[in-house]
């Protein structure tokens, strides 16, 4: 009798999950669409969100014999007063449900971005399809809905996905995913800033063999933000600059030059940061400490440099670019007040008690801290270290 | 209510009346009455030494025994002149055949009428003497069987390639090769009311445990049926758990196989007739355990072990995993692959569940016509299935490619299964999850899973748990489950079977 009400139980149990189990969203697979980007703006001329989604799919023709695949590409507008109004607004015309869990990519127009980015952010970061790693970008000097128009056959996805996979070979921005964007945004006493993109009207000797798309994307720089308004771009090297401080330079070239003034490229294969705060009475002291490891990529004269002496005028070039890239991204950050270096927050973690003194006043303090740059640079020999063609031809001294 | 009338059928009904001639004297003419209208059971009236004092009568059933053999060795010795006409009385007589006198090593004397009936049907030939009231019997099996030919079912690349027959005297002969020990014994039981079958219950004495034996002897005893005609007239009586899919005995036809089992300190049944044999107590690595497994190295066998495993996951759970991730985890799939199975799934009309649990069923149909088809004409169901359901459905837009594609996944691997019971089984749950995970994705398919964990962790077979060892063993047979160690670690016999003698090797 006991095993019989055990197991009568085990079917209440099973029956009852199932029957009271609601809001299971059941939907097939193939009356869906999937966004892949998604662009916000801000509508013109009034105070609405316009949401650009783009969506492929490769409609498989079904015909015995050969399969053609005929490329259809997806893009749909919606405005609405909100976020989550305009995606409810897609419905109106939209051929299958949106479905939001494969986003891999957010685009804010400029203006949106000026305006205030939390606006625009909170549906993705409250939406449970949404995913907290999706990758966020602003598109500089344009609107999002531009750049998806402006893509022919390429979608942005894909460029963009291939942008950040070689976004490592010049460290001159990086991937930001929403949830470190979100983190940073709610942090009191630094600034957030995301990659940014621009579209480039292509000249005609940039691509063989592509004439087709006019306009291409280009990732190289940061967006920063002052709470959570756009203020201003950093671009190039100042943003490797940014990406030094911060640890996040995976490779890169530095240029030197030799003795006679032929250029060196030297190829950055590893670097590192520690910094270190100090506080004395109520001013704090940061010490940057970077250190960068390179390798001599290419020679451009025939001076044979590998020996002692050339190599350490070499490394103290390289330690002077360096700082200055460092140097002028701090200027940059005490210009504009905007404490994107997180030093605020390393003060805290390294000095919390005396931290307590000076959080009040960060914003003005900021400005004024003192930043002590420091670079070691080692160039080791581990590339090709044979001497240069005709070497003979030129002697040092 | 249902109680009562089980009590009432067990009191009130024999099923199977025993003959009613205990009482009856053993005579020609009460054996004629009992068998002498069958054609096949032959009469033959002698004189011994040809003396007409001394009468008795040969029986035997005709195609049973072997009759040039009857001639030789017991007509010739009884007729020829010889010693045994010296003797005066009949009573001596006898006593002269039963020590020796007839050329047959394996003989049998009767007082009692049913004694020599049954033997007399199960391959004897009877010398009855009227006289004397008694009868003897000798052995003298001549019918035609099968020669020992290579397993069907269960093949091997490296092993031993014989198998079992249906005759148990081959069979046990095959066992006796493989195991010489002094310490193997053979039991002999007979089940069956009317087909009294041999069943022999074989075990390593000093290994098994006895318990073991013990209640494989008692279960058998407590079968009443008629005839043991297919195995599972046997299993279905013995085992422990009646509702449930899985096997809980392992039927093997390969003699290597079952000698493993027997010198584990398992308990061993052959049936005669069946060119199957059964090993007791089995658990459920066993049935995940090829013959192969002690024939090759054994990294390779642990690799081959753990994909049994995986192709066992994916036999239950793909199907239902499928259905889970395209109707209600879309975000689970990988953009591209969602994208693809989103265009590809493009134009069918059905959904996901519907899709599977056609090919599903479809190829059951295809498994099981395949089975039934006499050989020749098996092989149209070959190219009908892959024709039609496999291109076919897909240009008629009734079943999306992934479909297929699962289906033939979930399909081969549930052939990696060495146990044919086995793979059957997995088949039936396969629909459930199937059906579960398509009410509620994977949440449902969750469900699934623990009530069939819930299921096989209930259940015991011959006081071993189902699961051993990877429960209730103490860790202690891990090392020839999912993975097999070097046999040289392998010192003890398994844990769970609780044997007197433990250690297999030093």
């Amino acid at each position: 009798m006991k095993k019989n009400k055990n197991i009568l139980f085990m079917i209440y149990l099973l029956l009852f999950s199932i029957m009271f189990t609601a809001c299971v969203p059941r939907r097939e697979i193939d009356r869906l669409i999937f966004v892949r980007a998604v662009g916000v703006d801000k509508a013109e001329d009034k105070d609405e969100v316009k949401l650009t989604v783009a969506s492929r799919r490769d409609g498989a023709s079904k015909s015995p014999g050969k399969q053609q695949t005929s490329e259809r590409k997806t893009f749909l507008f919606s405005e609405g007063k909100t976020v989550f109004d305009a995606n409810r607004n897609f419905l109106n015309y939209a051929e299958k449900d949106i479905f939001w869990g494969h986003t891999e990519y957010i685009f804010l127009g400029e203006t949106a971005a000026r305006d205030d980015v939390l606006k625009y952010l909170d549906f993705f970061i409250r939406n449970h399809e949404n995913r907290l790693d999706t990758s966020i970008a602003v598109v500089k000097g344009t609107t999002a809905s531009e750049l998806f128009k402006g893509f022919g056959t390429e979608l942005v996805h894909e460029r963009m996905s291939n942008l950040y996979e070689n976004v490592g070979g010049l460290s001159e921005s990086k991937e930001i995913q929403l949830s470190e964007f979100i983190e940073k945004l709610n942090s009191k006493y630094s600034c957030a800033y995301i990659p940014y993109v621009y579209i480039f009207k292509k000249a005609e000797s940039m691509e063989i063999g592509d004439i087709e798309k006019e306009i291409d994307i280009v990732l190289d720089g940061f967006a920063i933000f002052r709470g959570s308004k756009l203020v201003d771009f950093l671009k190039g090297k100042k943003a490797r600059g940014l990406n030094w401080i911060t640890g996040d330079v995976k490779s890169g070239i530095i240029d030197v030059i030799d003795s006679k003034g032929n250029n060196i490229a030297l190829e950055i294969i590893e670097s590192d940061v520690i910094i270190k705060t100090k506080v004395i009475g109520e001013t704090p002291y940061i010490d940057v400490k970077v250190r960068v490891n390179s390798n001599i990529g290419e020679l451009s004269g025939k001076l044979d440099i590998f020996n002692k002496d050339s190599i350490t005028k070499l490394e103290i070039q390289q330690s002077e670019i360096v700082k200055n890239e460092v140097e002028s991204v701090v200027k940059f950050a005490k210009q504009n007040d905007v404490d994107i270096l997180g030093f605020g927050d390393k003060i805290f973690h390294q000095h919390p008690v005396k931290w307590e003194a000076i959080k009040d006043n960060w914003e003005e303090v900021f400005p004024e801290v003192s930043v002590n740059v420091e670079v070691e640079s080692k160039i080791s020999r581990v590339y090709n270290i044979g001497k240069p063609i005709r070497y003979w031809e030129e002697k040092e001294k | 209510m249902f109680k009562r009338i089980f009590h009432k059928k067990k009191k009130s009904v024999l099923y199977s009346e025993m003959p009613k001639n205990e009482n009856m004297e053993l005579t020609v003419s009460n054996l004629r009455s009992i068998i002498g209208k069958n054609v096949d059971v032959e009469f033959k009236e002698i004189f011994i030494c040809g003396d007409k004092k001394y009468p008795a009568t040969l029986i035997f059933v005709s195609g049973l025994v072997d009759v040039k053999s009857i001639a030789r060795d017991v007509i010739k010795p009884l007729m020829d002149k010889s010693l045994l006409c010296e003797k005066d009385s009949l009573k001596n007589i006898i006593s002269l055949i039963e020590h020796g006198f007839v050329h047959l090593p394996v003989m049998n004397t009767h007082n009692n009428i049913n004694n020599t009936v049954n033997d007399i049907l199960t391959g004897s030939c009877a010398l009855v003497f009227d006289n004397e009231k008694m009868a003897i019997t000798f052995e003298i099996k001549g019918f035609e069987k099968r020669s020992i030919s290579e397993p069907t079912n269960e093949s091997s690349v490296k092993g031993p390639k014989d198998s079992f027959v249906e005759s148990i005297r081959v069979n046990t002969a095959t066992i006796r090769r493989k195991i010489a020990s002094q310490n193997l014994s053979i039991e002999q039981t007979k089940v069956g009311k009317q087909s009294l079958t041999e069943i022999e219950i074989l075990y390593l004495n000093g290994t098994v445990n006895r318990n073991i034996v013990n209640e494989v002897k008692r279960r058998l005893e407590n079968i009443e049926i008629d005839g043991v005609i297919e195995p599972g007239f046997v299993e279905e009586y013995i085992v422990d758990k009646r509702y449930t899919t899985f096997p809980l005995i392992l039927s093997t036809e390969r003699p290597d196989k079952f000698c493993i089992g027997i010198l584990e300190g398992r308990v061993g049944l052959i049936i005669d007739g069946l060119p199957i044999a059964y090993i007791i107590p089995a658990s459920i690595q066993q049935f995940l355990r090829a013959s192969d497994d002690y024939s090759q190295n054994f990294i390779v066998v642990s690799a081959l072990r753990l994909l049994r495993y995986i192709s066992m996951a994916l036999t239950i759970f793909l199907p239902a995993f499928y259905i889970a991730i395209t109707t209600f985890h879309q975000e689970m799939i990988p953009t591209k692959l969602a994208i693809a199975i989103a265009s590809a799934k493009e134009g069918v009309p059905y959904p996901s569940f519907i899709e599977i649990f056609i090919m599903l069923i479809a190829f059951e149909i295809l498994l099981e016509a395949g089975l039934r088809l006499p050989k020749n004409i098996g092989q149209a169901v070959s190219v009908v299935g892959a024709l039609v359901v496999g291109e076919a459905a897909v240009n008629a837009n009734l079943i999306s490619p992934t479909v297929v594609v699962v289906i033939a996944i979930t399909s081969i691997a549930s052939f990696t299964m060495p146990s044919q019971d086995f793979s059957n089984a997995l088949r039936i749950w396969k629909f459930i999850m199937a059906i579960l995970s398509s009410i509620l994705g994977i949440f449902g398919m969750s469900i699934g899973a623990i009530f069939l964990l819930y299921h096989l962790s209930s259940i015991e077979t011959f006081g071993v748990a189902f699961l051993s060892p990877f429960v209730a063993s103490e860790g202690k047979d891990i090392w020839d489950s999912i993975i097999r160690a070097p046999l040289k670690l392998l010192k003890k016999r398994p844990f769970i079977l609780r044997t007197p003698n433990e250690r297999r090797q030093k």
